[in-house]
């Protein structure tokens, strides 16, 4: 507490001034009561009455010496009323006056006042009318007057001493309490810059105060916001997630690499029977993970959307090939209706919501009828259609994304549905289906119905794309999904991309290629070792650039195609590895990285360093198509690819 | 401050100069009479004083009772045909609470015929000074000639004292007034 201090001195002040108002009050009382006893005692009053005596003194004395020289009858009868009269005004001065008597006069005075008295009262019985005084009398009551005069005028002198010794304490006095009144002047001073210096620092610390509890006020709300809107527990998983999948990704990993070389070395039938159950559990296990990866990829904002112009055809053969044998082993009527019509999309991110819609389609619709056909709807309709179902539309974007400048409006729509005649969706829970874990039905969570991931990934990809999602299901008759996306142009749509995307590749496609693998597991290098080696490749492994590059030196060879870790030794990244061994070969070295972390900042810094990033586990058919395709990337093709992620 | 400065010599100095005056004297009183009529104010106004002289009216005065002189001289018998006022109040120059009688001084002067309120006092032991500055028509100021309903002696400070309602008016109570408060008061002269 800074303020106590203060507190302290200006209660001290505040005392200072009140002690000191008491004193000069005390003061003041003293000095009046100094004056008024000097007055009385030496001032005007006394003052006045020496003189007075004085002069009735002199007048009583010349009447008297007139009298003496008064040379006829008449002169000495006006001379006599004249000594009468001034003998009873000294009479009245000194005896009727009570003024001498009042007065604490000093030694002095009593023996003017006693001399005088005694002498009116012997002076008393001559001066009558009646009587006549010789003129010795006379001269002898004018000596013994005369004395009284001398007495007088030295009270009169001493009275004059000490009336100015008197007023000089009173002047000391009236000093003292000036000084007083300065130093309370200054103490007041004192206790008042206390008082505004105490006003200040109040006000100043309720601002900081409030400002605190504003901020407190403002944190409070941003973390309620986080668990209400699910902000923590979202933050929480993710990081459960990017822990948990980083670790059992690694093995997974091996486990496909192993699987793949043992297929090659089991040759009785049951051997290869078991093996088959071990792929489609491995399968299982890879798209349990590869769900787990996208919602984090998603959350991590780090998807990058690569809009073309498609033919349709081209996913829908796609879907074709890969669930018309899954249809018919589940006893499923699939129907995939041939289309001609251009969109505009995503191709990889698209062919991933249908598949996720069809994957959804069987596991929840058994033994039903599927249908995905795609008609072109004008946006009149579109509009008329999307306002029959509010639940979904109305909800944001998960994922911000760029606006595409061609406008849903604008041009027609390419509207796609599934539909399947299984249980249907509660209107209840129309909302709900979409949201992460949700499954319908699986009580008991089987985990060959997946992780329940798959419409919330559907949801967030279509609003990443922008694509119009819809739901139309009751419990009577089944569920149908519908997606709406902006038409294509034909005349720009790259049939060679198209392609590309279902090409497939075969380990033949590989042989002959000179692979550097650099990991700092061991498994994982002896796998990939194995596997590539079966491919036909030549596999330089090691666990850090620098003993690749010696390595490299030592066998004297050119690499065609470089597969690093992300995460290394030392703390060291895959991209840098890369960088490395291009540096020290001198050449654009085609690479791709593979990673075991799904945390979203890790995930946006390996996407950040520019090479192509492949996620834990990778299955050998992935892994082959992606070495063919990176390894037959041109240079030219790579310089282009950069310039455009750097815009 | 009192100042007193009365003494013989310029009292002799004023008799002399009385004297000295006296040869204009006739001169003056047939100027008097032959203008008599234009002055109706002259004499008539106040009776002659019968008895022992106690106070003498000089200067600036509209009446009179002296043949000869613009002066009136009043008795005790003068004094008590006027309206009497009492009060009590302590003095320092008295013992205890005393009961003072007189008239008031404004009607007193205005029983003289005096112009204004100002006036200079004189008293038997020579004591002199300028009566200023009181507002007479507001407080009971009194000429006194009783004291504890006793006239008073020369020897008692009378036969006249000016004083003030002290007790009655505390703001009255200054050093200034208690200066004016004169006693063995023998002439005013109306300024």
């Amino acid at each position: 507490m800074k303020e106590k201090p203060i507190i302290f001195f200006g209660l001290v002040a505040a005392l200072g001034c009140v002690a000191l108002l008491f004193y000069i009050s005390l003061q003041i009382e003293h000095a009046r009561e100094r004056i008024s006893w000097t007055n009385a005692v030496y001032g005007v009053g006394m003052f006045n009455h020496t003189n007075q005596t004085a002069n009735n003194l002199f007048q009583l004395t010349n009447s008297l010496h007139n009298y003496r020289a008064a040379g006829n009858t008449d002169e000495k009868e006006r001379t006599k009323k004249q000594y009468l009269v001034a003998f009873d005004v000294l009479w009245a001065n000194i005896v009727s006056l009570r003024q001498m008597d009042k007065m604490e006069a000093s030694a002095d005075v009593h023996t003017l006042k006693d001399n005088a008295r005694a002498l009116l009262q012997e002076l008393d019985p001559v001066f009558k009318p009646q009587v006549t005084l010789t003129d010795i009398e006379t001269r002898e009551i004018i000596t013994k007057l005369n004395d009284l005069f001398t007495l007088n005028k030295n009270v009169g002198n001493s009275h004059f001493l000490e009336f100015s010794a008197s007023s000089d304490d009173v002047d000391l006095s009236i000093a003292r309490l000036q000084r007083m009144s300065r130093l309370l002047i200054l103490t007041f001073g004192l206790s008042l810059i206390t008082v505004f210096v105490l006003l200040w620092r109040i006000r100043s610390s309720e601002h900081r105060q409030s400002l605190q509890l504003k901020s407190a006020h403002d944190q409070m709300t941003l973390l309620v916001n986080d668990l209400r809107s699910g902000q923590v527990e979202k933050r929480a998983k993710n990081q459960f997630l990017a822990a948990a999948s980083h670790d059992l990704r690694q093995p997974l990993h091996a486990l496909g690499l192993f699987l793949n070389s043992l297929e090659k070395k089991v040759t009785d039938v049951d051997g290869q029977h078991l093996l088959g159950k071990i792929r489609s559990s491995t399968q299982a296990l890879h798209n349990l993970f590869d769900s787990l990866l996208d919602i984090s990829r998603l959350d991590a904002g780090v998807v990058e959307i690569h809009k073309k112009h498609i033919a349709l055809e081209s996913i829908f053969h796609h879907l074709r090939e890969e669930f018309s044998e899954l249809a018919l082993q589940n006893n499923i009527e699939l129907q995939i209706e041939p289309t001609d019509l251009i969109v505009y999309t995503d191709d990889v991110l698209f062919l991933r919501i249908v598949r996720n819609l069809m994957e959804n389609a069987f596991l929840h619709a058994p033994e039903s009828d599927i249908k995905l056909s795609a008609n072109l709807v004008t946006p009149a309709e579109i509009n008329y259609l999307s306002g029959q179902n509010p639940a979904i539309t109305d909800k944001a974007p998960a994922v911000p994304t760029t606006p595409h400048p061609r406008s849903h409006d604008e041009k027609n729509l390419v509207r796609l549905s599934l539909s399947d005649d299984g249980p249907g969706i509660p209107a209840s829970q129309h909302q709900l289906v979409f949201s992460e874990y949700y499954q319908i039905k699986n009580p008991e969570r089987d985990r060959n119905k997946g992780l329940g991931l798959g419409l919330s990934i559907v949801k967030r990809l279509s609003d990443l794309l922008q694509h119009d999602l819809q739901l139309e299901s009751d419990t009577t008759k089944g569920t149908t999904f519908f997606i709406s996306l902006p038409q294509g142009e034909r005349q720009k749509f790259d049939q060679s991309a198209n392609q590309k995307m279902i090409a497939n590749a075969s380990s033949s496609d590989i042989a002959g290629l000179t692979v550097v693998v650099i990991d700092d597991e061991i498994d994982i290098r002896t796998g990939m070792e194995v596997i590539l080696e079966n491919a036909g490749c030549t596999v330089l492994t090691s666990e850090s650039s620098s003993e690749a590059i010696s390595l490299l030196v030592k066998t004297n060879l050119i690499p065609d195609i470089i597969i690093a870790d992300y995460r290394l030794r030392d703390n060291k990244t895959g991209s840098q590895a890369v960088e490395e061994i291009r540096e020290e070969l001198n050449t654009d070295t085609p690479a791709f990285l593979i990673t075991g972390d799904t945390s979203p900042i890790r995930v946006r810094e390996a996407s950040e360093s520019g090479i192509r990033l492949l996620h834990k586990p990778v299955l050998p058919e992935v892994l082959f198509a992606v070495i063919d395709e990176v390894a037959r990337e041109t240079p030219e093709e790579n310089y282009a690819e950069d310039a455009e992620l750097q815009d | 401050m009192p100042i007193t400065k009365f003494t013989e010599v310029t009292q002799t100095l004023r008799k002399t100069q009385c004297a000295a005056s006296a040869k204009g004297f006739s001169m003056l009183l047939s100027l008097a009479l032959l203008l008599g009529t234009a002055f109706p104010a002259f004499s008539a106004d106040l009776p002659e004083a019968e008895g022992e002289i106690l106070i003498k009216i000089t200067g600036n005065i509209s009446k009179s009772n002296t043949e000869g002189k613009s002066s009136v001289e009043i008795d005790k018998a003068m004094l008590e045909s006027l309206p009497v006022v009492t009060f009590s109040t302590v003095t320092p120059w008295t013992e205890g609470n005393v009961e003072w009688t007189g008239v008031r001084l404004n009607e007193f002067l205005e029983y003289i015929g005096a112009e204004s309120h100002e006036f200079h006092v004189k008293a038997l032991d020579g004591y002199e000074v300028d009566f200023r500055n009181v507002d007479l028509d507001k407080f009971p100021v009194i000429l006194a000639y009783k004291q504890n309903g006793e006239y008073m002696s020369v020897r008692n400070l009378g036969p006249l004292w000016i004083m003030f309602p002290f007790a009655d008016f505390p703001e009255l109570d200054i050093q200034f007034n208690r200066s004016l408060s004169v006693w063995q008061v023998r002439e005013i002269e109306v300024l």
